[in-house]
């Protein structure tokens, strides 16, 4: 029997690969042998046994899972030990993907997987052959030894695991410490720049002051000459009128104390600028409406003058037609008119009527009477007579109207005249009604003396027009006085500034040659840790490779003894290890077959080699390492179809190997040459240590196994 | 060399430790060779690799806690 801690009691597969419904094996700590053909099941057990102790690294869980039952896939180790059986159960999680290990001592309590087997670990490919070898822990402080890695079977082997791991560390701190000092030292490069960049900005700025300084060009003012300009500076302003004491402001700053100055004299100037400013508004409004007033005084003025000129002439227009009279006058003198045009017109109207009778009765009448009285008058002198009559009464007629038309014209135009007079008066009077309400308003605005003139307000405009000149003037000089004020106290800021600068400039100067130059030593101090640590671990290799000069041969010695008892190989019949690097700088060791009679030192590249001795390589490490773990917990040799790379011819090579390992593993050997290795099975192994079973056939339940005996 | 002795292995390891401490010159770099071979003792390679990231943020952390200052004193008097 193994000498391990933990043998295996018995195996439940369900639901795994070829298998359905639950079947237990019972392996009672025994070696197992498994024959029959290809695709009955075999590979199933041996498979089931690493699933259940390391599950799957990399491929989906769902790959071992028989697809055609609809139970759980589980696995159940039966451990056997000293203190009772304990159970090791994994099961596929229902959702797929990954699986759950369960592991439970004698009593029934779960354990954790690394508290029972802190080194479980395997060597081989992911199918086929298996080493399960979970050593014992000597030490807490040692690191694991998994012998999936050769180079550390090696180096735990010779003594020297730490070794490489202290080495593989500081090469590991030693990467990632330079990519954190590049990081620090461009952060630090950045603050030197910024620090750089920001001195040379107070020296352009301090430049910008003295290419026109407001010292004026003479000799450059120390802080103390500056301090006291700003004093005089708060004296004059108070002596001024700002509403502050002198004596207040000693201890303020002087920034402080041109802010009180600027602040006072502001509200002090502008304040009476802005009651300037509000006067000068109010007389610009007063001139405004004075103005408005004396134009329209003047517009007044200018309309009775013109009115008055207009009536005069209408006056004298209304004598030259009147001549003297009145219009009655010109009215009897028209009636008058009018009576002698009626009797005239009568008159007229009986002579012709006279003529037109004496006309009808033509020469009836005698010539020697008249025929109205039959007087003594002759006819034709009565008829020269009226003739006579008739025409200068025409003549008189048309005098007359000629006369009467002139008289009415005249009547006309003087009622015309004298009607435009009248309404002239009117208007006239109007204005001057106008004009003195006018000025009697203006006085009373004004204040002007009563009654008021129109010359009276124009002076009074012309007066107001010189206040508001020298209110403008005033107000003018108060400007200039504050922009005179705010220039000096400007001045007085930049010279301030200007000393502020140099002493920023003197500060910044002082943290780039002392505290950044401090920092430049604490980054020295990075560096040399990552230097001595690169130191130390040089030393390291370099005893190491001393060292190995010497262990290395003779392991390498043991290893081509096992290799060549598995192989038997004539060609290749020796293996050599070598120190070398992997691609990340870590330390490895690699192994290779070589000839002993080639004329290379180093070995062939292992695509070369045939499938045993490729086969025999893998198992080289655990067959020289492993026997010589002390008690080791779990100790497992599953060989999943050996002779697919073995010479069936030398099976009793590797036998020979496996009964030696058999001292300290248990093994698992699944085969189709059942008829080359259970005649000679017995010759290796104590029939009572060996399980046997042949896979038969697959039936609803899986796989179906048949014990087979091994017979001395 | 005994492949059945543990004791005797772990000794390969520090013998080659022993010989660098010898190697090594008084100074900065002994110090810390001496702080790896205690961490080593108490704790393994991860001890060691424990301890010196501790040191090295440690030191970092200084200039780290420098930059910040001197950032800040930058911006400060700027």
């Amino acid at each position: 029997m193994p000498n391990s801690t933990f043998h295996i009691e018995n195996v439940s597969i369900e639901g795994f690969k070829a298998f359905t419904n639950r079947q237990t094996f019972h392996f009672g700590g025994r070696h197992v042998f498994l024959f029959g053909p290809n695709g009955l099941g075999k590979t199933s057990i041996v498979e089931a046994i690493r699933w259940c102790l390391f599950g799957l690294a990399s491929r989906p869980g769902e790959i071992v899972k028989n697809q055609f039952y609809v139970g759980p896939c589980a696995v159940q180790i039966t451990l056997a030990a000293s203190d009772g059986q304990w159970s090791m159960q994994r099961r596929l999680r229902t959702s797929g993907g990954d699986s759950d290990i369960t592991i439970r001592d004698p009593s029934g309590s779960a354990q954790n997987l690394e508290d029972v087997f802190p080194q479980l670990s395997r060597i081989g490919p992911r199918e086929g052959t298996h080493v399960i070898y979970a050593a014992q822990q000597p030490s807490s402080r040692r690191p694991e030894a998994d012998i999936t890695d050769f180079s550390y079977v090696v180096y735990r082997y010779l003594g020297l695991e730490e070794v490489p791991r202290l080495s593989d560390v500081l090469l590991a701190l030693g990467k990632d410490w330079t990519h954190q000092e590049d990081e620090i030292c461009q952060e630090v490069e950045t603050l030197g720049e910024t620090l750089s960049q920001r001195i040379s900005g107070v020296e352009e700025d301090i430049s910008r002051i003295t290419s026109d300084p407001p010292w004026g060009g003479f000799l450059t003012p120390t802080a103390s000459d500056t301090q006291e300009k700003i004093d005089q500076l708060v004296r004059e302003a108070e002596h001024l009128g700002a509403q502050y004491s002198s004596e207040d402001l000693e201890s303020s700053t002087s920034d402080e104390k041109l802010y009180e100055v600027e602040t006072a004299i502001h509200s002090f100037l502008s304040g009476e600028s802005a009651g300037l400013g509000k006067k000068l508004t109010a007389l610009s409004s007063v001139i405004q409406n004075a103005k408005v007033q004396l134009e329209n005084g003047q517009a007044e003025i200018h309309q009775i003058q013109e009115q008055s000129r207009v009536l005069e002439k209408l006056k004298n227009d209304l004598d030259s037609v009147l001549d003297g009279s009145q219009i009655v006058d010109l009215e009897e003198q028209l009636q008058a008119v009018e009576v002698d045009l009626e009797s005239t017109q009568l008159k007229l109207d009986v002579v012709r009527s006279s003529l037109k009778y004496f006309e009808a009765i033509g020469d009836e009448t005698p010539p020697d009477l008249c025929p109205i009285c039959e007087g003594g008058i002759l006819l034709g002198e009565l008829k020269l007579q009226l003739k006579g009559v008739e025409s200068s009464g025409d003549h008189k007629s048309t005098k007359i109207l000629e006369q009467r038309e002139r008289l009415r014209e005249s009547i006309a135009t003087a009622r015309q005249l004298s009607a435009r007079i009248e309404a002239k008066h009117t208007d006239i009077a109007q204005h001057r009604s106008d004009l003195a309400e006018l000025l009697k308003q203006a006085s009373q605005t004004y204040n002007l003396s009563f009654p008021a003139t129109i010359e009276h307000l124009g002076n009074y405009v012309d007066g107001i027009r010189k206040d508001h000149k020298n209110l403008q003037n005033v107000l003018d000089s108060q400007r200039e006085a504050l922009k005179t004020w705010e220039s000096r106290i400007e001045k007085a800021r930049q010279e301030l500034r200007f000393h502020h600068l140099l002493a920023l400039k003197r500060r910044l100067q002082r943290l780039r040659d002392v505290r950044y130059d401090t920092l430049h030593s604490s980054l020295k101090d990075l560096a040399d840790l990552r230097d001595i640590a690169d130191e130390i671990r040089s030393l390291i290799i370099s005893q190491l490779q001393d060292r190995l000069r010497n262990d290395l041969p003779p392991v390498a010695q043991e290893m081509t003894e096992v290799y060549l008892r598995l192989t038997g190989s004539p060609t290749f019949d020796s293996i050599s290890i070598r120190q070398g690097e992997n691609t990340d700088g870590s330390m490895t060791l690699d192994l290779r077959v070589s000839s002993s009679r080639g004329p290379g030192t180093w070995g062939v590249e292992h695509g070369i080699l045939n499938g045993q001795a490729l086969n025999a390589i893998q198992l080289v490490p655990y067959f020289v390492f492993s026997r010589y773990q002390s008690d080791p917990l779990l100790d497992l040799l599953l060989l999943d179809d050996p002779t697919q790379a073995f010479d069936t011819n030398k099976i009793n090579l590797l036998l020979t190997e496996l009964a030696d390992a058999a001292s300290h593993a248990t093994l698992f050997v699944a085969t189709h040459e059942e008829d080359r290795f259970l005649p000679i099975v017995k010759n290796y192994f104590d029939p009572g240590d060996v399980k046997a079973y042949k896979a038969v056939k697959i039936s609803e339940d899986g796989p179906l196994f048949e014990d087979v005996p091994i017979s001395l | 060399m005994s492949r059945n002795d543990g004791d005797l292995n772990e000794s390969a390891s520090e013998q080659i430790f022993a010989q660098l401490e010898k190697d090594m010159e008084p100074g900065g770099g002994r110090d810390l060779w001496l702080a790896i071979r205690r961490e080593l003792n108490e704790g393994g390679p991860e001890g060691v690799r424990t301890y010196l990231e501790a040191e090295y943020e440690r030191r970092k952390a200084i200039i780290q806690k420098a930059v910040n200052e001197l950032s800040n004193q930058v911006d400060e008097i700027s």
